[in-house]
Parts: structure tokens; C-alpha cells; sequence
């Protein structure tokens, strides 16, 4: 049984990356895919930089990462497949992110109501206690059943 | 003969007034093809459409990390080239709202600094597809300004 939804979830983030041609881009890898949990690992290249003399990622490089990663948390969280988008999204940058080394996300989708998923998510390098990035996100649950619903009710 | 610096290589393209220089020295913002434009109202920033800039291909919308990277890519710009600022500026923080979902085409920003201190700058970022006033999504983002003895902008 568990085994089951372990495989659902895989499957479901590995679509979620073939699927998105931008994660795809990115060269973005799912590490964990458990239930609202999500952490995606991309490797550094030097397309991602931002600071060439510094020798840092460019900051808006977590962020699109961190977008990725609570969307496939929110989806991880749902009971079945819906469409979502993302409603907003707050990053605090606490530090920069070094070049030559990985960044990852981690975004747990801690709440859930009827039509709005809420995110929280973290951005680190090797140490996940010296974040680099912080993240609130809420997403719409934007499935055609909860539209349905909604206009009867209305 | 040494090489320039990216610095170096920056200050020079802030002082002849060449964007396409400029964006070129912050890599992130280069692989996106990101472009500066002079116009009446101010600086406007234009990211060609890709297909791999997509996020969700059977709507042929944007990716949402996309769009969060233009808005503050062009917000960073907007503040090193408006501002009489020497290095890229980092943020401290920046928050997103979607509105609509970006389609896959041309997409624009237009920004507003509304407020420069000596240490922190505060912009508004809209970015929009074929109406400026039906955006598709807006930011703010804060940056942190770097310490110039002299010349200040006020």
C-alpha cells in the first residue's frame, strides 16, 4: 500500500518535470517526492549566474526553482490530480548562493482548503541550517470539478 | 595587460549607455535574452518568447518561475541604471502576484522606483503582454543598495 502511493508520487513528479518544458530547462531533479514534500536538486551551470566577479547564482535562479518545487509539493498534497497555478509568492534572500555548487528547494505544502493550497518552502546549499532563500506561496486549485461545484453552489 | 572585470566591463556599458553590454555581464539575465529598451515613459524591459521558457504546454502558458525571474531581473536593472548605481544590486526580498497567465508570447516590464534611500531602494514591477494596463503579473522587490562615498543620487 505504501509502496503504491510511493510509485503514484513518483510518477507524479516525474511527469510534473518531463511535462513542464521550464523544470526541464532548468535541469531541475526531484530528490524527494513524499506526501506534500517536495525537494528538487539543480546543478550549477553557468547560464545561472549572476554576479560573474563574485561568483554568485543569480538570485531569481532559487526563485524560479523554488515555483517549480511548491507547485509539485502542492500536487504531492492533493488527493487527486488537479491543475494549479500559482496565486503569489514572497522569497526572503538571506544569502547569497555560492557558483560551482548545487542549490536546492524544499517546499512543504502545509495547508489545504477546498479551492487554495498554502507553501512554505527553503533554499539551501549543502547545509539545509544556512538557507539561502525563504518561501510563502498560496496556489488556486483550479480544477474543472471545484469549478463545477462552485457555480452550482452559486 | 590585464583583463577587465565584469565590474569594469559594467561601469563602462552604465556609462556609454550600451544595455546590450550590460545585460551581457549578468549571465542569468543573458541566457534569457533579456533586452533594455529607452522609450518615452521610461525604461521597458522585453523577454522574447521560447518554447522551453513554457510551463505548461497544453495552455501554451509561461512558466510562473519565468516570470518571477523577468520581474526582478528588470527591477535589478531598472535600479543600476536609473539610479546611478555601480554594481547589480542585491535583493532582500521579492514578492509576485499572478494575475493571469502569461501566453507565449513577447512579454514586457515597465517598473517604478518608489522609493530610493541611501541603503535601500523599493520598486514596483509590472510585467505585461499586449496591453500595459491588463498586466500579467506584478511584483515589488526590495534591494539593498551598495555604499558609494560619493556622488549620491539625490
Amino acid at each position: 500500500m505504501n509502496d503504491e502511493k510511493a510509485q503514484v508520487r513518483a510518477r507524479i513528479a516525474d511527469g510534473y518535470i518531463r511535462t513542464t518544458p521550464y523544470n526541464h530547462t532548468l535541469g531541475a531533479e526531484v530528490v524527494t517526492a513524499d506526501e506534500g514534500l517536495a525537494v528538487f536538486r539543480l546543478p550549477f551551470r553557468e547560464q545561472f549566474i549572476g554576479d560573474i566577479d563574485a561568483g554568485l547564482w543569480h538570485s531569481s535562479v532559487g526563485t524560479a526553482l523554488m515555483d517549480a518545487t511548491c507547485g509539485l509539493s502542492v500536487l504531492l498534497a492533493l488527493p487527486k490530480i488537479e491543475s494549479i497555478a500559482t496565486l503569489d509568492l514572497r522569497m526572503d534572500y538571506l544569502r547569497p548562493a555560492v557558483a560551482d555548487k548545487p542549490l536546492y528547494a524544499r517546499a512543504e505544502c502545509y495547508h489545504l482548503t477546498r479551492r487554495i493550497a498554502f507553501v512554505r518552502g527553503e533554499l539551501y546549499q549543502a547545509n539545509r541550517k544556512r538557507l539561502t532563500g525563504h518561501c510563502t506561496a498560496a496556489f488556486m486549485r483550479t480544477s474543472k470539478k471545484t469549478d463545477a461545484r462552485r457555480a452550482q453552489n452559486a | 595587460m590585464p583583463e577587465a572585470t565584469a565590474y569594469q566591463r559594467m561601469e563602462q556599458a552604465l556609462a556609454s549607455g550600451d544595455y546590450t553590454a550590460l545585460v551581457r555581464e549578468i549571465p542569468y539575465a543573458n541566457y534569457l535574452a533579456i533586452s533594455v529598451q529607452q522609450t518615452d515613459v521610461g525604461l521597458q524591459f522585453h523577454l522574447p518568447f521560447r518554447e522551453d521558457l513554457l510551463g505548461n504546454t497544453r495552455l501554451g502558458a509561461l512558466h510562473g518561475g519565468v516570470v518571477a525571474s523577468f520581474l526582478e531581473i528588470s527591477a535589478q536593472l531598472q535600479v543600476l541604471i536609473s539610479q546611478n548605481q555601480r554594481r547589480v544590486p542585491g535583493p532582500i526580498d521579492f514578492a509576485v502576484d499572478y494575475l493571469r497567465s502569461a501566453k507565449s508570447q513577447e512579454s514586457m516590464v515597465n517598473c517604478r522606483v518608489l522609493r530610493q534611500g541611501s541603503r535601500v531602494a523599493q520598486v514596483q514591477a509590472e510585467c505585461w503582454q499586449t496591453d500595459p494596463a491588463t498586466p500579467v503579473a506584478t511584483a515589488r522587490v526590495n534591494f539593498l543598495l551598495q555604499d558609494l562615498d560619493e556622488k549620491s543620487s539625490q
